[in-house]
């Protein structure tokens, strides 16, 4: 590569780049740099303007102000095809892979290859290279089967595949489970050594001291900590440049409330569930969850936890088996919430999310009985019940008259938390709820859900972070394949016997 | 046994314009499209097509010009709902009488004007066949040519580039931005593409089915294309088998008259459309499913209030 032979220079460099949206001040003067064979980790809070700085590198937005140097020639980036064209391809934080498409016709659109799309040959070309990168991919299966991780896989394939040399991945781990992040690790170190370079987005240290040689920390669309090595620093010391502040421990506490004599919070007896294939997805469940108890699910991805929070809420009727909440028995979703359930979806984006509406839409859009006015909802209510939860609840929502689409990844799922959970529920039912927050809010919002456990409420919490389960859990059940291969309560958690149990391992 | 014959051959007959319709609408629905007008396409090539037949004597010239007439509404569809953002459903239905209206003014003056339309021509050897040969390969030259339209068709879409940008902007069109397309030009191409087909079918059934034109002529074929293409699942082969049935449904009755039945003509005319109907209750949901992400849309988003 040309690379050895030349003088060593960055492939990208970008100097003082400004962008504002009306208001808001996304990106002042930010600098940064990506050397090949080196792995440069972006970190900061939500909304710090992590994906705009992104965006811009790979010309979906035009800076303001400011230079970009692509292997040393400054270059105007002013469209996604003019980036690939100076080799730099993007893996977005929502991937834009087409499900209903097979992984070649994907690969395709990004690929000239003339009038006919010659999907034979192209095949073969994709055999290659994910054999070249280590990337295992199947052309001919459907996008819309494949895990999140595989559709990750398929996206780098892409980008790999249209020649570049940068490669931009926006909270890549975000949405994978703990093994598929190694999987994707692996790949990120193989690309490494191959003289790519990576710019990644992450809101987890661990995984920036893994994998990165380089950090940049952005806080309030300004650079904090410029091109500066991650070992350099102590946790704290990164904390505080991407938060402002130090964030303190979780600390754990038992549960003291008393069940005596109060209906479950939530019992499920015999359920079999189907999948959306038509597969058999919960096979024979039954569990129950105390009042002012926090019972967390583990699992591999894909192992029922989704048609579980679903039949528990009654968006999926079992086959066979019941459910209810407080003693109700529940047949759809209007006797969940009237029952007291809250719920924070698996995808909040693809899942509860209207585009087009503002925050303080939001905050309605949940099925429950409105403040009325004389015409219609009382939007002067709503915002001032909702300025109140938002104080009360810290998770910092964005101003309520913005429009969701234009907020970042983190900033809509604090809208969801904050909705849902500001509801005094009997059951709060969360799958993934830290997914794509920054570290000071996974804290925040592990200590609400505490708050509501103590104030009485039942909490299924469904997550693949182990340490999160077992920081905050009083009882950790593990699903395999459907079942729940194992019950483990607070005293006794074991990491090696939930590994195994998420495994299908005899405990 | 020549009653089935007869219903058949007449399947494949009557059901060859509403397998252009239908082809048409599958090409725009899979870009993300509904075109209710594609009965209005279908009206003004039959106007179109018998028009310049009549005054050419040529009926490809005629075809041609049914084509291009359909296409002239489509884009028009297109310009709305693509350019201008209008609902769809709006927009189709209002083009569908603004056809209505067109082609009954420009048309009165051709009501009961001889045509030397499409003749029937028999395919050498293969029209020998018993049953299928009839059925098949004694029929006229647009019958045949859509008996490449479809593979064609299917072609486009599954094999070639442009099919891969139409499926795109029917299932995701942010995905087509991203790679530099714009979602924009590749709608309003699929929906022009699909006029031009409509307009085909509109002007089989004026200069080789009926050999005649007067006013609402296609009378709601059109809309029968439409409902085709959700229970042949936007399949184009599928089409093909859905049309004939329609087609035979349609048949049916004539060929019963033919032998003297008495058969009431209001209900001979109704079974295509209970048939639809039928159909429709039957498959319900399941079809839905499997309908093209963006078409889903155009039903399930609402209007911020
Ligand atoms: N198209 C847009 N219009 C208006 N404001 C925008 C737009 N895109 C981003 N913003 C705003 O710019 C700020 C930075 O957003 P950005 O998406 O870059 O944050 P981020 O660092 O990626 O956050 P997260 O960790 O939550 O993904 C936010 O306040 C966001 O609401
Ligand atoms: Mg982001």
């Amino acid at each position: 590569m040309e690379q050895h032979v030349g003088p060593r220079r960055p492939l990208l460099a970008v100097l003082g780049l400004t962008k504002h949206f009306a208001a808001v001040k996304a990106n002042t003067e930010v600098s940064l740099e990506v050397w090949p064979g080196e792995v440069h980790a972006l970190v900061g809070e939500n909304g710090a303007g992590k994906s705009t700085l992104l965006k811009m590198i790979y010309g979906v937005y035009h800076p303001d102000a400011g230079q970009m140097i692509v292997e040393g020639t400054e270059a105007v980036i002013d469209s996604p095809a003019e980036a690939r064209r100076l080799g730099i391809g993007m893996v977005f934080q929502d991937l834009r892979l087409v499900p209903a498409l097979t992984v070649a016709e994907n690969i395709a659109l990004a690929i000239p290859t003339g009038v006919t799309l010659k999907l034979r040959a192209l095949s073969q070309q994709i055999r290659e290279a994910s054999d070249k990168h280590g990337l295992s991919v199947d052309p001919n299966a459907k996008v819309g089967h494949l895990s999140i991780g595989e559709r990750q896989r398929v996206e780098i394939l892409k980008v790999l595949m249209t020649g570049a040399k940068l490669v931009i991945l926006d909270e890549p781990t975000s949405v994978l489970a703990p093994q598929e992040v190694e999987a994707l690790f692996s790949v990120v170190e193989h690309l490494r050594s191959q003289d790519f370079g990576i710019l990644i987005v992450t809101h987890k240290l661990d995984e920036v001291r893994t994998i990165a040689n380089t950090a940049t920390v952005l806080r309030g669309g300004r650079t904090i900590l410029e091109n500066v090595k991650p070992s350099d620093y102590t946790n704290d010391e990164l904390i505080e440049a991407m938060v402002g502040k130090s964030v303190s421990d979780l600390t754990r506490r038992a549960s003291t409330v008393v069940t005596t004599d109060r209906a479950m919070a939530l019992t499920m007896t015999g359920i079999n569930a189907k999948g959306d294939q038509g597969n058999l997805a919960l096979k024979g469940i039954s569990l129950t969850i105390a009042p002012g108890e926090l019972v967390g699910i583990a699992g591999v991805a894909g192992s029922g936890q989704r048609e579980l929070c679903e039949v528990a809420l009654g968006l999926r009727p079992p086959v066979t088996g019941e459910v209810t909440i407080v003693g109700k028995k529940i047949g759809n979703p209007r006797d969940a919430l009237s029952a007291g359930a809250a719920s924070i979806p698996e995808d909040p984006v693809a899942d509860s999310i209207v585009g087009r509406l503002t925050v303080l839409h939001h905050m309605v859009l949940n099925g429950r009985r409105l403040p009325a006015g004389k015409v219609g909802i009382d939007w002067q209510t709503v915002k001032s019940t909702t300025d109140t939860n938002n104080d009360r609840l810290g998770l910092h929502i964005a101003a309520t008259s913005r429009n969701v689409s234009e907020l970042s990844g983190g900033n809509i799922q604090r809208v969801i938390l904050t909705r849902e959970l500001s509801l005094d529920a009997e059951l709060v039912v969360a799958a993934y709820p830290s997914r794509g927050l920054d570290i000071a809010n996974v804290r925040r919002t592990q200590e609400i859900l505490l708050e509501c456990r103590d104030k009485g409420a039942g909490v299924l919490m469904v997550s693949e972070d182990l340490d999160e389960l077992m920081s905050i859990a009083d009882r950790i059940l593990v699903m395999h394949d459907g079942h729940i291969s194992g019950e483990i309560i607070n005293a006794d958690f074991d990491r090696q016997r939930i590994g195994q149990l998420m495994i299908g391992g005899a405990a | 046994m020549s009653l089935i014959v007869d219903v058949l051959s007449g399947g494949v007959r009557g059901g060859t314009s509403i397998m252009y319709g239908a082809l048409g609408e599958t090409v725009s629905e899979r870009a993300g499209v509904i075109n209710l007008g594609t009965e209005g396409s279908m009206l003004m090539g039959a106007l179109g097509g018998y028009i310049v037949c009549v005054e050419t004597g040529s009926p490809w010239l005629g075809a041609l010009a049914g084509a291009l007439a359909g296409a002239a509404l489509s884009l028009l569809h297109a310009y709305l709902v693509v350019w201008r953002g209008a609902s769809q459903f709006a927009s189709g239905l209002t083009l569908l009488f603004l056809a209505l209206g067109l082609t009954s003014l420009f048309g009165a003056t051709y009501v009961g004007k001889p045509v030397d339309g499409f003749s029937r021509w028999d395919v050498p050897l293969l029209s020998d066949i018993p049953v299928i040969g009839t059925v098949l390969f004694q029929q006229d030259p647009l019958v045949y040519l859509s008996f490449a339209v479809v593979p064609f068709i299917w072609w486009l879409l599954f094999k070639t580039r442009a099919g891969l940008l139409i499926r795109t902007a029917g299932e995701r069109s942010e995905s087509l931005t991203v790679h530099g397309y714009s979602v924009k030009a590749v709608r309003a191409g699929a929906v022009t593409a699909g006029g031009f087909l409509a307009g085909i079918g509109g002007a089989h059934l004026s200069i080789a089915y009926a050999n005649a034109w007067f006013e609402n002529m296609v009378s709601g074929r059109g809309f029968i294309a439409v409902a085709l293409v959700i229970f042949a699942v936007w399949s184009p082969i599928r089409v093909m088998g859905g049309a004939y049935l329609f087609g035979m449904a349609l048949a049916l009755g004539s060929a019963l008259q033919a032998r003297g039945y008495n058969v009431n003509q209001f209900a001979l005319d109704a079974i295509p459309f209970v048939l639809t109907l039928a159909v429709l209750a039957l498959l319900g949901k399941k079809t839905v499913s499997s309908s093209p992400a963006e078409l889903k849309k155009v039903f399930e988003n609402a209007p911020p209030t």
